[in-house]
């Protein structure tokens, strides 16, 4: 285990520190995608109809994709929260927050305001898209966070079988 | 060193692939047995006109709809009606100036001081919050075919609009405490 390494005073104070951050960033984004879920998963026909302004995805993937991806970010939160197969939800997450960004970015070019339906499906939470674009950007940023500093040992993931772990 | 960077790109991708896969199926799963469940495969139509406009999936023949350019020139000619079809507390938050209110919802408590007030003969364009919104298309449609005005248009964009053009607008009540309801 890292922790039992023999480091300069220091260097153990900052290294604990980020791992500290990282924890709390990992939960927070657990949270958040959690939260985003929820109404989306209750509501798949309203859902899908954000999606279809969004003008993006051909017709007959609109319905499956509104069917599916709450349940992505569901799982995904959950995992972050708990700290299990972290890896796994990390990078599903870090491909959602990037498709998300290119669909916000290609909208704002055409110059159509939308709901963004990314945490209500409600009609009066409409958010502007650059604002939304810049929290894309942020929530990608702590993905990026949890992923080069997050430790196994603050989760579920050290119980499991430490196959590509060196120590 | 146990930290994720550590991990083999292969695995990761493959646990993100595993996951993904079970969580759409659980979604499946969910969508078979829930009450809001929709079909797999939608009929999404888009139509755009010659106006920019999208016709949304519940438009029928007979809607009209009017860019935000045209109905603020009908504003700005001063000659036409903007009924607001959204729910009371939205309309006191904020809505054009000027406007009435006749929440689709509250329609029969509502419309009396509209039929009152309103000549058949009035050019009116109703409204709600934005394009994804459906309530002002079917307020148009019940003022046209069962309260007989002639000339329904529906505002594309919705108060949405209203607000992104910086167009005048006004909040609470311009007849006083909730007068119009009952009337």
């Amino acid at each position: 285990m890292a922790l039992g390494r023999k480091r300069g005073g220091g260097e153990v104070t900052l290294h604990k520190a980020l791992e500290v951050l990282a924890l709390v960033t990992r939960v927070a984004l657990g949270v958040i995608f959690v939260y985003a879920s929820i109404d989306k998963a209750i509501h798949p026909a309203e859902f899908a109809k954000i999606i279809h302004y969004y003008r993006i995805l051909p017709g007959f993937l609109i319905n499956l994709w509104a069917i599916t991806l709450p349940w992505i970010e569901l799982t995904c939160g959950l995992l972050l929260i708990l700290g299990w197969y972290r890896e796994g939800a990390l990078t599903i997450l870090t491909v959602l927050l990037v498709t998300f960004m290119i669909a916000i970015g290609v909208n704002i070019i055409r110059g159509v305001d939308l709901n963004c339906g990314c945490f209500t499906v409600s009609e009066s939470a409409r958010s502007n898209a650059w604002s939304v674009f810049i929290r894309d950007s942020w929530l990608l940023a702590m993905a990026f966070f949890v992923f080069f500093f997050d430790r196994t040992a603050y989760g579920l993931d050290r119980f499991r079988a430490p196959k590509g772990i060196s120590s | 060193m146990d930290r994720i960077r550590d991990k083999q790109p292969k695995r990761l991708f493959r646990q993100a692939i595993v996951i993904a896969i079970i969580s759409s199926v659980v979604g499946l799963m969910v969508n078979f047995i829930s009450p809001n469940s929709i079909a797999l495969v939608g009929t999404w139509k888009v139509a755009v006109d010659s106006t920019g406009i999208v016709k949304p999936d519940y438009f029928e023949e007979g809607d009209t709809l009017v860019t935000i350019n045209q109905a603020i020139a009908m504003f700005q000619a001063n000659r036409t009606v903007f009924i607001d079809a959204r729910m009371p507390e939205e309309f006191e938050a904020g809505h054009i100036k000027g406007a009435m209110i006749l929440p689709f919802e509250e329609y029969d408590n509502y419309v009396g001081y509209i039929r009152d007030t309103v000549p058949k003969d009035a050019a009116i364009v109703t409204y709600c919050s934005a394009e994804d919104c459906d309530l002002s298309l079917y307020l148009a449609r019940v003022l046209r075919r069962e309260e007989g005005y002639t000339e329904v248009f529906t505002l594309y964009g919705g108060y949405g609009e209203w607000v992104k053009s910086e167009m005048p607008v006004e909040t609470g009540w311009p007849w006083g405490e909730k007068e119009a309801e009952g009337k």
